[in-house]
């Protein structure tokens, strides 16, 4: 299993693309976080949830697009080309297949996210109480896990999808719908279907980005506007700690049910 | 255990330790089109079996449903041991035309297939300058290059099965018989090896048995200098305007004009009188082909060669 994930991470790492990733992130962060400093200059610590906020949002953006489309590719690379029929071949299980690509795609995305955030504790050096780190990693894990959700379901996405540009196209896809939209959606159906309390709560688990959004916010102990209609309806309903709790278990169950239907997936289909 | 798999267990010849493989009912089908109807088979350790037949005739698919990434009706054997239940590392697969991803190095690649679980000591070293640099990636090699990193891969460790699609397309001379002394040694330590490709006449040099698969169905398993004098041998004759039309030499029992060459179609075991009838007729060896005009290799193909 090592030997699948090391082959799979530098083979990840040497693309342009994750190279691009990482360095555009923690660019991007690193600005995020400048302005940010500003911000908490003049305002003081009113501006530190604003802040965070902001490097959540793009830390659930840019990762999780590299990781669901890596993802994606990299599943059907390996089945394009006969690396995973050889590998097959060797005695591997689909299922050792899936979690080394998946083991290999999050940790491409986590070092991503640490570039980011290592560009972000740069500019706050100094700047932030040394009390705030564990909440700064927290953070991170956080956006990890968000990243393994949508390498999972990229990974899913692979294995039911042949072609390399098509499984890409689905990932890129998947992830906007689950970027932007979802959460509107289901709300909005909530709406409409007068199931309120259901449609909330769907729109906050059946998506791992917003998942991962409120966790984040719930983490940084955000308030009002911050923590957003889901944030605080799950606050409200749950109280803190569970609703800190059933998130974490929905960003477990995303990263481990999609995984799982893609090795499904492969079972039944020719590598 | 199943009555199947009692008789092939019973089956499976058993050589120092070492199975060999035994295949029944192996079917595939997609939707209407029957790939595979009903191979039985059965390859002893230490033999090479050549898998030969036109396009389309079930060889990769064979070979892919044995290495168990090709799902199908049907069982396989080796030592009694069903395939899908061998522990890692016993088989070694590679398909036709492999495509590795191409920022992997070869360094990577061989490291992965090393650090398989179930990997072994390798029984068989890859000869001095068969690789490409370790650090080259695979994307910036040729496509022979990149086949013998695959190959060097695939050879790795001590598998005792080995299934290779069309090892030696793409191959320079000098590989091809670099990859024909690993897989002889593997032989020689026991291994059941099976290799497909279109042409037989790549494999009669070291194979032991010629399994001809047509429509998906096995038409003719013999050991090679037995299948040999079955088969039918094509002579390409380079013909140049103005030559005097060439006695059709004795043996021959086809012929045709293909543009600029004159194709002779005969059993096997006429090819070598045949080429030395042309010799005799006055048409040098360097107008002559075996196999297609696009074939660069000349010569008899040694009849009665493997063991």
């Amino acid at each position: 299993m090592s030997a699948m994930v090391r082959f799979h991470l530098g083979t990840a790492l040497r693309g342009r693309a994750s190279l691009a990733a990482l360095a555009g992130f923690a660019l991007a962060s690193a600005v995020v976080a400048i302005v940010g400093l500003g911000s908490f200059r003049q305002l003081g610590l009113r501006a530190v949830s604003p802040t965070a906020a902001s490097i959540v949002n793009l830390a659930l953006l840019l990762p999780t697009a590299q990781a669901a489309v890596l993802g994606a590719l990299t599943v059907t690379t390996g089945r394009e080309g006969g690396l995973y029929a050889m590998l097959r071949g060797r005695g591997m299980g689909e299922a050792s297949l899936v979690v080394s690509t998946w083991l290999a795609v999050t940790i491409a995305g986590a070092l991503t996210l640490v570039a980011g955030f290592a560009a972000v504790a740069l500019v706050l050096a100094g700047n932030v109480p040394l009390g705030d780190m564990p909440v700064f990693l927290a953070l991170l894990a956080v956006m990890v896990a968000a990243a393994g959700s949508a390498a999972a379901v990229g990974i899913l996405v692979g294995a039911l999808v042949r072609a390399r540009l098509q499984a890409a196209l689905v990932a890129l896809g998947v992830w906007f719908l689950l970027a932007v939209g979802l959460d509107l959606v289901v709300v909005g159906l909530g709406v409409i279907l007068r199931a309120g309390e259901p449609a909330l709560l769907a729109a906050t688990l059946g998506n791992p980005l917003q998942a991962a959004r409120v966790l984040s916010f719930l983490v940084i102990d955000a308030e009002g506007g911050v923590l957003g209609p889901l944030g605080t309806y799950l606050d409200v309903r749950l109280g803190r700690d569970p609703a800190i709790a059933v998130l974490a278990v929905a960003l477990a169950t995303w990263c481990a049910a999609p995984a799982f239907l893609a090795a499904r997936a492969l079972r039944r289909r020719d590598l | 255990m199943s009555a199947l798999a009692t008789t092939a267990a019973t089956i499976a010849v058993t050589r120092d330790g070492l199975a060999g493989l035994s295949v029944r009912g192996l079917r595939k089908s997609y939707g209407a089109r029957v790939v595979l109807d009903g191979i039985d088979l059965d390859v002893a350790p230490g033999q090479i079996a050549a898998i030969v037949g036109e396009n389309g005739a079930g060889k990769s698919t064979l070979l892919g449903a044995l290495a168990g990434g090709i799902r199908h009706a049907g069982e396989g054997w080796l030592g009694g041991t069903p395939l899908g239940r061998l522990e890692p590392g016993r088989t070694a697969y590679m398909p036709q035309r492999p495509r590795l991803p191409a920022m992997a190095t070869v360094a990577d690649v061989l490291a992965l297939f090393r650090g398989l679980p179930g990997a072994q000591p390798d029984r068989v070293a890859i000869p001095d300058g068969f690789l490409p640099p370790p650090a080259s990636p695979v994307g910036q090699l040729s496509g022979g290059q990149a086949q013998r990193v695959v190959l060097a891969a695939m050879l790795l460790g001590a598998p005792e099965l080995i299934l290779l699609d069309e090892p030696l397309a793409n191959l320079d001379e000098e590989a091809h018989e670099a990859v024909i002394a690993m897989l002889a040694r593997h032989r020689d330590a026991g291994a059941t090896v099976l290799v497909a490709s279109p042409a037989a006449i790549d494999l009669l040099g070291f194979a032991d048995r010629i399994v001809r698969l047509a429509a998906g169905r096995i038409v003719d398993a013999a050991d090679t200098a037995a299948s040999l004098a079955r088969m039918t041998m094509t002579l390409w004759v380079r013909w140049r305007p103005g030559d005097d039309e060439p006695l059709v030499p004795a043996g021959v029992t086809r012929t045709r004009r293909e543009g600029g060459w004159l194709v002779l179609e005969m059993p096997e075991a006429e090819a070598v009188a045949v080429l030395g009838r042309l010799s005799a007729a006055g048409i040098a060896p360097d107008r002559i082909r075996i196999g297609g005009p696009g074939e660069q290799r000349r010569g008899s193909p040694t009849p009665g060669a493997g063991r």
